[in-house]
């Protein structure tokens, strides 16, 4: 069976950092292969923004942490497709066109409610789901 | 401490006894590190070193004493600002 891809948000990410069990047993399942975890140019710079304005001292374990098994990381649209527009807050578009681009199966993310679900999976194929979502469909 | 005698086939292809694997957790795809430390050859899970530098990574988060909240609160801020800009950009 192929190893699913998943769009791992930079808030998930961050719930794992803080030790929120089911983001943690995502991440970890990037470090154990069951899943590809896949993000965007865009979320990898807020996350890295984030440390550099906040946490300073954490940006090296970060990066350590990322380039021991890294994500598949994908480039930021350049203009989002217009069909995109209609399906996530304008906020979140980018990142969503970026999951689209990369044919990920899954989206996972806290803010589901800034997402038109049920639209998405239809057109795209993309589950968009919370982490304990995201637990239950991969069987983590 | 359980010894192993392992050949070197041509091709410079091994098998490493099933123990030493299950006793790291480790199975067929995994990655290891290796290197040479006192004329010893170290293997190193990668999944290990990788969950060892998250450890890491939360140890740091806990010291500094920032909360999650605060955290989420600033990433929050920072797409904000960045749709902010691109806006004003196109």
């Amino acid at each position: 069976m192929k190893t699913p891809k998943v769009f791992i948000d930079s808030n998930v990410w961050f719930s794992a950092f803080y030790g929120s069990a089911n983001c943690e047993k995502i991440t970890e399942a990037h470090t154990e292969n069951k899943i590809k975890a896949v993000i965007s140019q865009k979320v990898l710079q807020e996350i890295v923004k984030n440390f550099t304005q906040k946490m300073p001292n954490a940006l090296d374990p970060f990066i350590k942490t990322v380039s021991v098994i890294p994500s598949k990381i994908i480039r930021d649209p350049t203009k989002i497709p217009q069909h995109v527009k209609s399906l996530a807050h304008p906020k979140d578009q980018n990142i969503l066109a970026s999951a689209i681009l990369a044919k990920v199966n899954c989206f996972v993310t806290d803010n589901t409610k800034h997402f038109k679900t049920n639209e998405i999976k239809k057109k795209t194929g993309i589950k968009i789901v919370t982490p304990k979502q995201a637990v239950k469909i991969l069987n983590l | 401490m359980q010894t192993f005698t392992i050949n070197i086939r041509p091709r410079r292809q091994t098998t490493i006894p099933r123990k030493l694997l299950e006793e790291l957790n480790v199975g067929v795809g995994d990655d290891f590190e290796a290197y040479i430390k006192n004329n010893t050859l170290v293997f190193k899970p990668k999944k290990q070193i990788a969950m060892d530098a998250f450890k890491e990574l939360q140890k740091a988060i806990q010291e500094s004493g920032i909360s999650e909240k605060e955290m989420q609160k600033n990433l929050r801020k920072i797409r904000q600002e960045k749709y902010e800009n691109s806006k004003s950009i196109h």
